[in-house]
């Protein structure tokens, strides 16, 4: 993994956005921007999910509607992501926390996989019901605790000195 | 505190200096850890608010949404948009008390204040009255362009 690391680490891009005084700034805004763009749409599904918001509103309405939001978002986050990743590698690899996000990042999706492929394909059952069944309201904790964890983690990694 | 010189001559220097140097600005530097956390509890904040705010203003714009009256999704997220902005306003000023002398020169820093206030303004003048209306595009499109500029400002408050 370390060989790995160096070797990206001395890629020509690896050493351009590093170098540069204006790509990486504007890499982190834009991922940023992506991350609250997955955060702060998958919350409304999450929260329709727990019965917190939305509640008149079909669940496969909701999910049909934000979705979108959150899987561009999602796809911004991960190509700004895997630059900044990119650009500092040996940074990253020796970081407590780095991992930890990537731990919660994998958590967040799993759970979303496991509910799209588990309990969502009986959404017909309970499509209106404002309470849903309790593997849906689970899947929206799980992911509203992730999300929380992956912002933290992410700031730490901001933060930290290694 | 590290000795400070003011380049840009803004009317509050010991204002800002003073807040930096109160208890709240002292506990705020006070170990490494507090700074992080509390940060990350604005930006989760800012997703919550930006997430639903999103939602309503693509809504009115027709770009998201569609399959009921914004008016109605407004209301709904209406709520946690508040609750965002309410987690935005109670850490934003533990965060600025850290380096409250450091922000009194930085241009940007001043950029996203008065487009808060702004934003903050229309908010509560024009926008909140979305579910009541029948929706009106522009304000969609002026809230979007306002919040996401004072997003983007304070991000860039770092760099400059």
């Amino acid at each position: 993994m370390l060989s790995i690391c160096q070797w990206v680490y001395h890629t020509p891009m690896s050493i351009a956005i590093r170098e540069s005084i204006w790509v990486y700034p504007i890499l982190d805004v834009l991922h940023c921007v992506g991350i609250l763009l997955v955060a702060g749409t998958i919350v409304v599904i999450d929260l329709r999910l727990l019965g917190l918001g939305m509640r008149r509103l079909p669940v496969s309405s909701v999910v049909g509607q934000v979705l979108p939001w959150t899987l561009s978002g999602f796809g911004f986050m991960a190509l700004t992501g895997s630059l900044l990743a990119w650009s500092e590698p040996l940074r990253l690899y020796h970081s407590l926390f780095f991992p930890w996000k990537l731990l919660f990042l994998a958590m967040a999706g799993v759970n979303a996989l496991l509910f799209h492929y588990g309990i969502y394909r009986e959404v017909g059952a309970w499509n209106s019901a404002p309470l849903t069944p309790a593997r849906a309201r689970l899947a929206g904790v799980v992911s509203i605790v992730c999300w929380i964890c992956v912002i933290a983690a992410g700031r730490a990694v901001g933060y930290e000195t290694t | 505190m590290r000795p400070h010189s003011f380049t840009y001559d803004f009317p509050f220097c010991e204002a800002f200096e003073w807040v930096e140097r109160s208890p709240i600005g002292e506990l705020m530097r006070g170990s490494k850890a507090i700074f992080p956390i509390v940060e990350s509890i604005h930006l989760i904040g800012l997703a919550l608010f930006v997430g639903t705010l999103l939602l309503i203003d693509m809504g009115l714009l027709g770009l998201a949404m569609r399959r009921q009256p914004v008016a109605e999704v407004a209301a709904a997220l209406a709520p946690w948009t508040r609750t965002g902005f309410v987690l935005l306003l109670l850490t934003g000023p533990f965060m600025f008390s850290a380096q409250a002398a450091k922000w009194h020169d930085n241009p940007v820093f001043w950029i996203k204040m008065l487009l808060l206030i702004i934003a903050t303004s229309f908010q509560w003048s024009v926008r909140r009255r979305v579910a009541l209306e029948p929706p009106a595009k522009w304000i969609g499109a002026v809230s979007l362009v306002l919040w996401i500029s004072t997003a983007l400002s304070a991000k860039m408050m770092e760099f400059v």
